[in-house]
């Protein structure tokens, strides 16, 4: 009896040993992926007539490996809704998120981006691997005449100061940088 | 007089009367595994369908499981002698759970949108669960005793991983950060659900172990067979589908040790009152038997960080190696109450 019992604790002792030490240090070798984000916008023209509709396509992937997500961040700041904007084609996998002026953003990511200040697209892959390169199209009816800007981020997880894209350019709410397209209305 | 009985329980099918409850547990293995698959599934946050692998292994499963209970009803002579009323009051009482949370769940998903983890309809769903499988176990052991024979360690290793499982899914429900929503915020306060997970865990892992021995006196496999499917399980329902957790396999097989040397103490040795030995040596490594999921509840209320699935071993390995020795001692003492009700409950059953 006596036997077994020290054979159990000496057993028990190494499986502790094994789980409690060997085991996380063997995992804590597992390899933090620092993903980073890219994409290429490309709009048909960079003018139209009013009451015409423009195509703008998004090409993104990441790079650096396969990434836990690789989210669009889209602004509108010229539009008054999403009546101007419509998805044409997604290669995304996950429901986008419409938010319209006023509406509460809930983000996958750190934010300061509480309320809308004007139409803003969330479009997103989980996980995004790294030969994934999803494109987006966009139809776009500006309403009003003149500078109708469009506002480009992206960002893949986890979240490190490489994860984010572009890394210049002009600045949105969040104080982040985005890409600017413009598309002058005539 | 005995000798009447004993020529009624010869005359009696064995197979015929236990298949039914085995097919009933079946149905829950599957339903419960394919939860399994489905919470991996989410964490991993791959796009969601109705007909999602996971989804058709559940609903085959409650399928299985509504043919288990109409095979219940086979008119077999003197089936009487069983004492099988509770099972099959309690198994239509699961059945009927497991039935009305289908179109529960899609009307709440219909209002509410996404649900997180804990929810009434998921509730109603794993109350089935666990009502279903602890019938279909009380079924074969009280079927087993009465006509003195086995359906075998893999079976009942199986059924009893059933009960596991469901039980399981309740104590995930109140520890797991996955219940906050657009609409509602089910999640539990981290410190609570980190006491919570603490102590219920062990007392699981105890309860059902120990019952598993309990219920076959002196036989030695089935205790060990439970924890094989445990582990085989969340292998393949929560490891194999996240890439980053392959390499954790050979480790988590490891838990297979602690649930072996239970059994040989439980069923081998001469020391009295093993089965508190047992129960701690077992409620001791849950820490261990609960990753990759517990990473979620410990991160809460340690680093608050968000986890995304490649982050598991990272955070994972920062917290255990910093309290590993406070869950084991924890979870020793706990299993202490889940020893306590199963040999209680083991008694009950075999009555």
């Amino acid at each position: 009896m006596n036997r077994l019992i020290f054979a159990s604790i000496a057993i028990m002792a190494v499986y502790f040993l094994i789980m409690g030490i060997v085991f996380p240090d063997t995992m804590s070798l597992t390899e933090k992926k620092i993903t980073s984000p890219f994409f290429v916008t490309s709009l048909d023209n960079q003018s139209i007539s009013s009451g015409e509709s423009i195509d703008l396509i998004i090409d993104s992937g990441v790079t650096g490996g396969d990434s836990d997500m690789l989210i669009l961040i889209i602004g509108f700041p010229d539009a008054k809704s999403f009546d101007e904007i419509k998805i044409k084609s997604s290669q995304f996998t996950q429901s986008p998120k419409f938010f319209e002026i006023g509406d509460e953003v809930k983000t996958y990511y750190p934010s300061d981006f509480k309320i809308a200040d004007y139409p803003l697209l969330h479009i997103f892959n989980m996980p995004n691997p790294i030969n994934k390169k999803p494109i987006l199209q966009l139809e776009i009816f500006p309403e009003n005449l003149g500078e109708f800007r469009i506002f480009t981020k992206a960002k893949s997880a986890p979240f490190t100061v490489d994860s984010i894209f572009p890394k210049g350019g002009s600045v949105d709410e969040d104080n982040e940088f985005v890409e600017k397209k413009v598309i002058i209305v005539e | 007089m005995s000798d009447q009985i004993s020529e009624i329980k010869e005359n009696i099918p064995f197979w015929k009367i236990v298949i039914p409850y085995i097919v009933l547990g079946m149905g829950v293995v599957l339903v419960t595994g394919a939860g399994s698959w489905d919470i991996t599934n989410h964490i991993l946050n791959k796009p969601e369908s109705f007909f999602a692998e996971p989804h058709i292994i559940l609903y085959a499963g409650v399928i299985v499981s509504i043919s288990g209970f109409v095979g219940l009803f086979l008119p077999i002579k003197n089936k009487n002698i069983f004492n099988l009323k509770f099972p099959k009051l309690f198994s239509g009482l699961g059945i009927f759970l497991l039935i009305i949370a289908g179109p529960l769940d899609f009307w709440w998903h219909d209002t509410y949108g996404l649900d997180g983890l804990l929810s009434p309809t998921h509730l109603v769903l794993m109350t089935g669960m666990l009502f279903t499988s602890i019938a279909s176990v009380i079924g074969i052991i009280r079927i087993e005793n009465k006509l003195k024979r086995k359906t075998g360690i893999i079976l009942q290793g199986l059924i009893f991983t059933g009960v596991w499982f469901s039980l399981t899914g309740f104590a995930h429900s109140f520890s797991l950060p996955f219940s906050k929503t657009d609409y509602f915020d089910f999640n539990p306060e981290p410190t609570f659900a980190a006491i919570f997970a603490t102590i219920v865990y062990p007392i699981v892992m105890a309860f059902i172990l120990i019952s598993s021995s309990k219920v076959n006196p002196g036989r030695f496999g089935y205790l060990s067979t439970t924890g094989a499917f445990y582990i085989l399980i969340m292998i393949l329902s929560a490891l194999l589908p996240n890439p980053v957790l392959v390499d954790a396999i050979p480790f988590y097989l490891l838990n297979l040790v602690p649930f072996v040397l239970a059994d040989v103490i439980i069923n081998k040795s001469k020391i009295k009152k093993s089965h508190y030995i047992a129960g701690a040596i077992v409620g001791s490594s849950f820490i261990f038997s609960y990753f990759p999921l517990i990473t979620y509840t410990y991160n809460e209320v340690m680093f608050h960080r968000l986890v995304w699935p490649s982050m598991i071993p990272l955070i994972y390995s920062e917290f255990i190696v910093v309290i590993f020795p406070l869950l084991i001692a924890c979870g020793a003492v706990s299993s202490l109450i889940g020893t306590i009700i199963a040999v209680k409950v083991s008694r009950r059953i075999i009555l």
